[in-house]
């Protein structure tokens, strides 16, 4: 199946403003560097790392929030430049973290998933736009009662559905969610996450889910991306990568990741974590030489200082690592 | 947004103390009783100074430039003329030396000057002082009303000797004696400047904060010293203060702080009566209230529409309402204390005829009911202007009142771009017992004229200015007033009464000078 | 789609706002059953009686019906002085809050502090000087001495409403909802007019009560002065300028009367002003039976153009 959407060396620099009167160098964060995936129709790419890692910037160079520094943003094979039309502005919609913070406060939802319709010219009327925002709010699992509330009288589930409602009402092409979980209670967490299964299962959508939730990544994904300071260390199908991963660094995330076991009570210890301590990412300012993990890293040693590994393909994953596993 | 909430909470708590302090403040300044102000009195005269209160500032100390009734109120004990006004208010030789002698035309005018007369600044007072002067009047630059009774008239003026002064006119001018008796001479080297007052009277102007008070002391090298037995000044100094708040000044004269004070107001004339330690006076002078019409242009150009205003003016509402009573109804431009005075002429009742004033408006051509009244600032007038404006309403006439301060309201009287034009003026300062600036504007070929064209009347007016006859002058200006009256040209509401109100312990004022608008303050002593 | 908030629960200082507004539009309406205000129904100045309530001035008028004039008079040069300033200031400091720091921010930021260097009262009569207090004329059109009283308080209160609305602008610009909204492809003078003023209309009415007060205040002292509307039409102002030669007589009512009415209409604009600013930005509360995730301070989610370097995700 061909890709619908296509990433190629998405990089992504921010020039920091120098302090007033001081001659010094320009300080420059890499926030995204050489970044290259596909999705296909249908499927689901969770991109996970810590934070720090450049998820959500590219997240917001694919809305079409932000401008590449270089690398392009392909769908069905059209690349879609930095400045883009109101037409192609809704062909691949972000769906942020908070949900609350996504709506007016002051405005209603009906007002709220009305205004993309009618800004796009989609459906003739207001009758036909009513039913079309009735029938997507059906179809996340609400009634339209409630439509004539304002955000700050429903709940955070149910607006984190109406934020994947209007998305969903421009016709993308390309669903992009950042932390789709993060702020929900975990009933909550899994309601939504029924909700995405059904959209992979139903339409045929290209998404991609940034989350730093393992767990929530395995159940959603089919394929999966590790990104560590702005680069795609590990990429791969999802039951590789996010089950046993080549990279040190998801090995590392895995690890770190608390197993839930009835038999065990009493106090986590450092040892229940494994692979030793996991130490902090290092700044995007001034990031490592050679391999960004290194200096974290169990594996590491000369080569990883100096040169920056390529990505190769090993089996049916791509690695950039000089020691994969 | 801040700022603005604080600036509305500050207001709130100075609103809250304002409230207090006015209506306590007021209350407690009411209350404040005259017993203390005759101890308070007899303590300040110890210095000798009288202390008089106005109502406003004068803006410009130049009294040849500004007939304003404050400047030459201050001006009195400081300026003297070539003539002045006796008992029996005749014209007799101040700074001249003996009569004019007049040539055989009555073109020629010698004036002989007095002698031994000093300056304030000790200089002595000489022709090259007079000349200065009558030069200074004919300067168009100058701004001074003067010139409307000069030019025209005089031809050349030119200095003969160290004391002999010959004025050459172009026409015989009678008036130009009533013109000398109320023409202040100032030093030559004084006659443009308006921040200070050079003169040879009997006392000078020593300070002055302006806009607020001006403090006279007196000249002992009056006239080189030469004081006949017992008509020495009484008073060490004199200082004139200025409040504009009629209140204040009011207030300030029962507790003593001055012994006399120009314009109580009408309201507080049963407060002032009823304290025995003040009188009022009330006296028939030359107040004007001015009063034109454009008639060049509608809708005064239609004589119907003219007299239909004149008839439906409540002149009684004024003269109760905003004088109550003092003074008396108007009917020509001349007043009772006015040379010309016609007290059998009524063409106009007291009361509004509105029934012919409705029928001359049927009939009258032009279409316009409505016309705009321009008047300076002061309170008297303002009332006098809204109390016409009802009465105008009741004939259906729907007229706007327009303030202008003193300059502009000159200017738009000098530029004819008016409807109706009216302001309270003294006239006395520049006519002594006459008002011969009031009629000019009646004349056709007059700078300020009005849009009347009458040959008779042209005829009168000249006649006034020309002759040396008084009996002659009377008759023309009676059957002037007469006929601008019943033509409905100049047709003043009113002619109030000069009001002032004094302390007991101050000599009482000259009736005879208060009817030429002077206070006459170097004569008066305290009692 | 209008938006719908709940309205702002008063407070004890909010009520007497409201009864104090509600008291000076009573003598405002009532007062001009009384007849016309310029009409001379008296002899002199009299005491209130059942026939007058007010009293009579010192021309014998009807000061009840004097004072509601001036209560609508200024009334009416008040709101439009706002309405002018709100209509300019409002739609300004959108444009400078929209790209806070951009060229037209600096631009305008610097015009409004200019006009702001004088105190608002002394820039007013400099305008008020300026113009004149006769009657202009443009063509066919008269423009009379109040509106240009309205004109120069409105214009004294540009800066403040172009600040305010600058400020909840720049604050609005920067919540999830903008970005998201950029993201459905909404275009972005509808972003700014349709959903972003939406939130800055609140701080804005709130001020605009406040400026208010302080309106009434200025025309009131303007026409004290004798700067403001001519006679024989009345403002509260120069209705307690004439009165004040009146009280050495004993003729009481005529400042103190329309001079409560004066404070009435400052105080009440004043508290009501405290209420309506006091609530802005409150979102409405849940309906009952609602259950609701505790509230979370919305953080950003998208990052600024110019991130902290430790968030760049």
């Amino acid at each position: 199946m061909s890709a619908l959407l296509d990433v190629r060396g998405l990089t992504r620099r921010f020039t920091l403003p120098r302090p007033f009167g001081r001659r010094t160098a320009p300080r420059v964060v890499h926030a995204v560097e050489d970044v290259s995936f596909e999705v296909a129709a249908g499927e689901v790419l969770a991109v996970v790392g810590e934070s720090g890692c450049g998820k959500t910037t590219v997240a917001r160079v694919l809305a079409g929030l932000d401008t590449a520094t270089s690398g392009t943003v392909a769908l069905a094979g059209r690349e879609l430049t930095g400045g883009r039309t109101p037409a192609d502005q809704r062909l691949i919609q972000l769906v942020t973290q908070n949900p609350r913070a996504a709506f007016n406060r002051r405005r209603t939802l009906r007002h709220a998933l009305d205004q993309p319709l009618r800004v796009h010219g989609l459906g003739a009327g207001r009758a036909e736009r009513d039913a079309l925002v009735a029938e997507m709010v059906e179809r996340v699992g609400l009634s339209t009662e409630h439509l004539d509330r304002l955000p700050g009288e429903l709940s955070g589930g149910e607006l984190a559905r109406l934020v994947l409602a209007r998305a969903l009402l421009v016709r993308p092409r390309v669903l992009v969610l950042d932390e789709p979980t993060a702020s929900l209670d975990a009933s909550v967490k899994a309601t939504v996450v029924d909700l995405l299964l059904r959209l992979r299962a139903e339409s045929d959508l290209a998404i991609v889910v940034i989350t730093h939730e393992i767990d929530i990544a395995r159940r959603l994904a089919d394929r999966a991306a590790v990104m560590y300071l702005g680069r795609v260390v590990e990429l791969g199908p999802a039951a590789s990568v996010l089950a046993r991963p080549r990279h040190p660094y998801p090995r590392l995330l895995l690890a770190s990741v608390p197993v839930p076991d009835p038999e065990r009570i009493g106090p986590a210890s450092a040892a229940d974590f494994g692979a030793g301590a996991i130490g902090e990412v290092p700044s995007a300012l001034d990031p490592p030489s050679g391999c960004a993990f290194h200096p974290r890293c169990a594996l590491a040693t000369e080569v990883c200082a100096e040169r920056r590994p390529a990505r190769e393909v090993l089996d049916d994953v791509e690695v950039a690592c000089h020691h994969p596993g | 947004m801040t700022p603005v909430r604080r600036v509305g909470l500050n207001r709130r708590g100075f609103l809250g103390l304002a409230a207090l302090a006015a209506a306590g403040g007021t209350g407690v300044l009411t209350a404040c009783s005259g017993s203390s102000g005759d101890k308070r009195v007899a303590d300040r005269h110890k210095d000798g100074i009288l202390r008089i209160g106005v109502a406003s500032a004068p803006s410009s100390l130049n009294p040849l430039d500004s007939g304003s009734e404050i400047t030459r109120w201050i001006a009195e004990p400081i300026m003297e003329s070539l003539y002045r006004y006796d008992a029996g208010l005749a014209s007799v030789p101040l700074l001249a030396d003996g009569e004019p002698l007049i040539s055989e035309d009555g073109l020629a005018w010698t004036i002989r000057l007095r002698q031994g007369v000093l300056w304030h600044n000790g200089t002595p007072f000489t022709a090259d002082d007079v000349v200065a002067t009558l030069a200074h009047m004919l300067d168009l630059s100058a701004g001074s009303e003067w010139i409307t009774y000069m030019l025209g008239y005089l031809s050349r003026f030119e200095k003969v000797d160290e004391h002999t002064v010959r004025i050459v006119l172009g026409k015989p001018y009678g008036l130009l004696r009533s013109h000398l008796t109320n023409l202040p001479i100032t030093h030559r080297d004084f006659v443009a400047r308006k921040d200070t007052m050079m003169g040879t009277g009997p006392y000078r102007l020593d300070t002055f904060v302006a806009g607020q008070s001006f403090t006279l002391s007196r000249f002992d090298r009056y006239h080189g010293g030469q004081y006949p037995a017992g008509s020495a000044p009484a008073f060490a100094g004199m200082q004139y203060t200025v409040f504009t708040d009629a209140n204040t000044r009011v207030l300030s004269l029962r507790q003593g702080k001055v012994d006399l004070i120009t314009a109580p107001s009408f309201a507080t004339f049963d407060t002032i009566r009823k304290d025995r330690s003040l009188a009022l006076v009330l006296t028939e002078a030359p107040l004007d209230v001015l009063s034109y019409v454009m008639m060049r242009k509608e809708p005064f150009s239609d004589p119907d529409f003219r007299k239909a205003v004149a008839l439906s003016m409540d002149r009684q509402g004024v003269l109760q309402r905003v004088y109550g009573g003092e003074g008396t109804i108007g009917q020509g431009p001349i007043g009772p204390a006015e040379l010309g005075w016609d007290a059998g002429l009524t063409p106009f009742a007291p009361a509004p005829d509105l029934a012919r004033a409705r029928e001359l408006l049927a009939r009258a051509k032009t279409g316009k009911r409505s016309f705009t009244v321009t008047i300076g600032t002061n309170q008297g007038i303002r009332d006098v202007a809204q109390v016409l404006v009802a009465g105008w309403k009741q004939v259906g006439l729907d007229v706007t009142i327009e303030q202008l301060a003193g300059g502009p309201w000159s200017n738009k009287w000098l530029s004819r771009d008016y409807d109706m034009l009216m302001n309270t003026f003294s006239s006395g300062f520049t006519s002594g017992p006459a008002n011969y600036l009031t009629l000019a504007p009646a004349g056709s070929t007059n700078v300020l004229s009005c849009g009347y064209a009458n040959p008779e009347v042209d005829r009168l007016i000249d006649t006034v200015w020309q002759t040396s006859n008084d009996a002659e002058r009377a008759a023309a200006l009676s059957r002037v007033n007469r006929l601008l009256a019943e033509d409905a040209v100049i047709t003043p509401p009113v002619h109030p009464k000069l009001a002032l109100a004094q302390r007991a312990e101050l000599s009482p004022l000259d009736p005879t000078m208060l009817r030429i608008s002077r206070l006459d303050p170097q004569h008066l002593r305290f009692v | 789609m209008r938006a719908r908030t709940r309205p702002p629960h008063p407070g004890v200082a909010g009520w007497i706002g409201v009864v104090c507004v509600l008291l000076y539009l009573l003598v405002a309406t009532v007062g001009r059953l009384q007849g016309d205000p310029a009409a001379l129904v008296a002899p002199g100045p009299e005491a209130p009686s059942l026939g007058h309530p007010f009293g009579t001035d010192h021309l014998g008028r009807d000061l009840l019906a004097r004072t509601a004039e001036g209560a609508w008079t200024s009334l009416l040069i008040c709101l439009s002085s706002i309405g002018f300033a709100i209509v300019v200031g409002v739609p300004l400091g959108v444009l400078a809050g929209r790209r806070h720091g951009g060229r037209l921010d600096g631009l305008l930021m610097r015009a409004v502090e200019t006009l702001q260097a004088l105190p608002q009262f002394v820039f007013v009569m400099f305008l008020i000087g300026l113009m004149g207090t006769a009657d202009m004329h443009f063509g066919p059109l008269t423009v009379g001495n109040g509106a240009r009283v309205a004109f120069a308080i409105g214009l004294g209160f540009v800066p403040y409403f172009a600040r305010v609305a600058r400020a909840a602008t720049v604050v609005e610009m920067q919540e999830d909802y903008v970005a998201n909204l950029r993201g459905l492809g909404v275009p972005e003078r509808e972003i700014l007019f349709r959903e972003v003023l939406v939130n800055v209309w609140p701080p804005v009415l709130g001020q605009a009560c406040l400026a208010m007060a302080i309106a009434v205040f200025a025309e009131g002292g303007l026409s004290f002065l004798g700067l403001g509307v001519a006679p024989p039409h009345a403002t509260l102002g120069n209705l307690i300028a004439d009165a004040g030669g009146q009280i050495i007589g004993g003729d009481w009512w005529y400042a103190t009367l329309p001079g409560t009415v004066l404070v009435l209409g400052i105080l009440g604009f004043n508290l009501l002003g405290d209420t309506v600013g006091g609530r802005s930005g409150r979102r409405a509360r849940p309906a009952p039976g609602v259950r609701r995730v505790p509230g979370r301070r919305p953080s950003p989610s998208v990052p600024t153009p110019t991130p902290n370097p430790k968030e760049t995700q």
